[in-house]
């Protein structure tokens, strides 16, 4: 009876067992099986039905296959038949971009296989869909770390689409060997190749590739140029060319495409940032919504930011960045090498650690990196040279050696391919090499029979030679010259277009910016204008009526909306008179000051400014005064204007507290000058509110406010900037939210 | 029907409440207005599926129109309502960023109140 009920046990749970086992299965059959079915159904005669083909093609990507279920989805291949043949070859494409077999060398050979087959097709949409299969394979040469060869079968590529002049060819070829190159650590070469790209793409066209109604791989035109242009100004950042990173990415900017490309924002950014002009840097990095990104893009944003942040003395906010990033990469599963460049974590929180002073963590992150990432040449560049630093800071000298020789060997290794693939117009020089070793050969074929021939014979050959191989040379140099010329008149060309968008520039910033502050305020005044002109003609209505209370209440409206005009007129004027401000240049002429009673008179002038306008204000001010302080040449006009707008807004600070707090709360404003070493400091301190962490760094950005939209330009501070600028000093500020506000000026003596 | 209006400028309410008078006493519409994009979040929870519809400014301080956009549609229970952008931006990113957060219209200041009307009259019936 027990052996039965046991028996009865095993049984039962082996057929639990086997039930949740056929689940399983079945329910990745099912997949498979409706992608099939999909297919199957899609390839109906006459016409294909797109949207089941759409809906299998997209299934193909997301779907893990085995080996065995790729090739049951092959056999659906040969029902696509006369027009829809086409429709056939694109689900091998889809297996090769998605690498569904899961082996890189194995989706390069596959790939390569439908280029060549497409491209003798003449099938004018299979010819253009190996495009985008040269661009899917480039992503496996660099995870196999099989970039060489890669160079080799682009390059060959190259020739072939330069004798048919087929220019999405070209610009591909190029754009993935500019890849290879900045993978390998030649940067020139691929700023180069990248150039090259932008000369051969048709930018009115601004379709991506399709395959007759289906949207896959590569954008199309503008979009791809503007997409280039962004890479460009990276490789140039990566480069140490910020001047020149700055101008390729900000014609990108300027022609709208920041707001979607975060590669043209991470390049300005990065570039002001390490130029040492951080407010642009936070400006450029502020543009674009990151969380409007995509995964990938996302990432590379967080790290953009984490480094704005370590190199802006903000080490907490850095580490937060990583943190997110930490968390994206495992969540998304992102990889190494996404397609938006280099993901890695560890390296950025180094040189947070680094800053900290916290070597041996730093150490650690590093070496992880260098494991990660050892396929990438320039990243382990920087890594051995970090790692090379950070050992000797710790006393581990042996390690310190040998990444000093690993970065030696590893720069000794890009040198080497330097050459190989020489300065601009590298192929031709290419092509000129093989050439030269054609002729060293035959020169040692004729050594060789000069020894048993005729001497006069052989001597007359080589001389013959030789005159062959100068022309030869003179001719090939003539020919790479030709090559280069062009490419210098495009290069010119292309700087010429550049310096007149940076002259536009501040132009078109600041034109947009003021169009925008004055139309808000003009749109008030048209609307209340028109509902008044309305309200009038009611008034009359009611008033024939003889409807003396509706008619009241229509006046009482009327007074209520011209009372909004007159106040959004004055808003316009404002802001025109603070641009005014703005853009003209200082006339005043310098004269010497006593920074003391400046200060006493405009602390003075705008405490009973305030106290005019609101009976209620109160507050503690106190001015404490240094009184060796020498006498400065200034524009006293100005510096007065920015001290009264620092005490104004110190003011209006403590004011705003005062008007939500207890009692006990006593405002407090105090200005102090100090003789600081060689400048004079001027601090405006209050106790109100504070600025949260998140608008400090933009609050000398013009337009900035954080007054209710009406009540502040927003372009008080951003011309204080400029004024303390133009008089060779600086100002900053130090805030605690709940604490309170200080800034500093500081002035030079001489 | 109640509608949400979302902008930082506080007098929009004013400029609404005159402009849909007659509706507004006819009780067409109701109003409500929320001034930046988390009070109108606040606003959503606090009087849960009230409105219908919500019309809101993109650039504001803080949380952006686009964010409460997605904020909306992702996180609300369906049908989540019908937001219309209205936007002195009219560009085409800004555009087709909007219609893929899955915004039902685009308007561009200054509002033509008219066509709005025309707008709401439709969306909501």
């Amino acid at each position: 009876m027990r052996k039965q009920q046991t028996t009865t046990c095993i049984i039962f749970f082996l057929i639990v067992g086997l039930f949740t086992y056929n689940q399983k299965l079945s329910a990745q059959v099912s997949k498979v099986d409706s992608i099939f079915l999909l297919l199957q159904q899609s390839s109906i005669p006459k016409e294909l039905d797109t949207v089941k083909f759409s809906k299998a093609f997209d299934l193909i990507a997301n779907t893990d296959l085995t080996i065995l279920e790729i090739q049951r989805l092959e056999s659906v291949i040969p029902q696509f038949k006369g027009k829809q043949k086409g429709y056939g070859e694109l689900i091998k494409y889809s297996i090769m971009a998605g690498n569904k077999y899961k082996d890189y060398q194995k989706s390069i050979e596959y790939g390569k296989k439908l280029v060549e087959e497409w491209t003798r097709s003449n099938d004018p949409d299979l010819i253009l869909l190996t495009k985008s299969v040269l661009s899917q394979m480039r992503l496996f040469y660099r995870n196999s770390g099989n970039v060489v060869e890669g160079v080799k079968y682009y390059l060959q590529k190259l020739q072939e689409f330069k004798q048919i002049k087929d220019n999405k060819g070209i610009e591909v070829c190029y754009y993935v060997l500019g890849g290879f190159y900045r993978y390998m650590g030649l940067l020139n070469q691929a700023i180069f190749s990248f150039k090259r790209t932008l000369s051969y793409i048709d930018s009115s066209d601004a379709r991506p590739v399709y395959f007759k109604d289906i949207q896959i791989g590569i954008g199309g035109g503008k979009v791809r140029w503007y997409n280039n242009n962004s890479v460009i100004a990276n490789y140039y950042y990566y480069d140490g060319d910020y001047d020149r990173s700055i101008q390729y990415a900000r014609y990108n900017f300027l022609n709208g495409y920041g707001k979607v490309s975060h590669q043209t924002v991470k390049a300005l950014g990065l570039a002001k940032t390490f130029m040492g002009d951080l407010d642009s840097a936070f400006y450029f990095l502020n543009s674009i919504n990151i969380s409007a990104l995509t995964t990938n893009g996302k990432a590379d944003m967080y790290q953009t930011m984490s480094l704005f942040f370590l190199k802006s003395g903000n080490l907490q906010r850095a580490e937060l960045y990583i943190d997110s990033l930490n968390v994206l990469v495992e969540k998304a599963k992102i990889p190494t090498d996404a397609n938006t460049g280099i993901i890695h974590p560890d390296y950025y929180l180094s040189l947070i650690r680094i800053e900290q002073k916290r070597y041996a963590e730093a150490i650690r992150l590093l070496e992880r990196d260098n494991i990660r990432l050892f396929k990438n040449r320039s990243v382990l560049l920087e890594n051995y040279l970090l790692l090379a630093d950070l050992y000797a800071k710790v006393n581990n000298h042996n390690q310190s050696r040998v990444n000093y020789q690993k970065y030696i060997q590893l720069q000794n290794d890009i040198r080497k391919d330097q050459k190989v693939f020489e300065e601009a117009g590298f192929e031709m020089e290419m092509q000129l090499a093989k050439n030269e070793d054609t002729i060293n050969q035959l020169e040692i074929t004729n050594k060789v029979n000069a020894a048993t021939r005729n001497y006069v014979v052989a001597f007359a050959m080589v001389l013959l030679l030789l005159i062959g191989m100068v022309y030869f040379r003179y001719r090939s140099k003539q020919k790479a010259n030709q090559v280069l010329e062009k490419t210098i008149q495009e290069l010119r060309t292309t700087q010429q277009q550049l310096v007149q968008s940076e002259k536009m520039a501040s132009l078109g910033e600041l034109t947009a910016g003021i169009a925008h502050e004055i139309q808000n305020p003009l749109n008030f005044i048209n609307n209340f204008s028109e509902i008044n002109t309305e309200l009038l003609e009611e008034l009359e209505t009611e008033l024939a009526k003889g409807n003396i209370q509706e008619a009241a209440a229509i006046t009482k409206d009327i007074t209520q909306n011209e009372a909004k005009i007159n106040q959004h007129g004055k808003r316009a004027d404002n802001i025109v008179k603070s641009m005014l401000q703005h853009s003209r240049s200082s006339t005043g002429q310098r004269e010497l000051t006593d920074i003391n009673a400046l200060c006493d008179e405009y602390l003075r002038l705008a405490y009973h400014g305030l106290r005019a306008k609101d009976k209620s204000f109160n507050a503690n001010f106190e001015l404490k005064a240094d009184n060796s302080l020498p006498k400065l040449m200034l524009v006293q006009q100005d510096i007065g204007r920015v001290i009264l707008n620092l005490i104004s807004n110190a003011f209006y600070a403590v004011n705003e507290k005062k008007k939500k707090s207890s009692n006990e709360y006593v405002p407090s404003v105090n200005v102090v000058t100090r003789l600081d070493q060689n400048n004079v400091m001027i601090s405006v301190e209050d106790n109100g509110s504070g600025i949260p962490e998140s608008v400090q760094q933009k609050i000398f950005q013009p337009f900035f406010t954080t007054k209710p939209a009406g009540q502040g330009t927003g372009l008080g501070l951003s011309l204080s900037y400029d004024i303390i600028k133009a008089h060779g000093g600086n100002i900053h500020m130090e805030s605690k939210e709940g604490e309170g506000t200080r800034f500093f000026i500081y002035l030079p003596t001489s | 029907m109640k509608i949400l209006v979302v902008d930082d400028e506080i007098d929009v309410q004013a400029l609404f409440e005159q402009r849909f008078r007659k509706e507004i006493r006819s009780g067409e519409f109701q109003f409500a207005f929320a001034f930046s994009g988390e009070q109108a979040l606040d606003y959503m929870k606090n009087n849960h599926h009230e409105a219908v519809l919500i019309l809101s400014d993109i650039n504001m301080p803080g949380m952006s129109g686009l964010e409460l956009l997605r904020e909306i549609k992702e996180k609300y229970e369906a049908p989540p309502p019908v937001v219309m952008m209205l936007t002195a931006y009219g560009d085409q990113e800004n555009h087709d960023q909007a219609m893929r957060l899955g915004a039902d219209d685009f308007l561009t200041k200054p509002v033509d109140f008219n066509l709005l009307k025309d707008k709401l009259k439709t969306k909501t019936a």
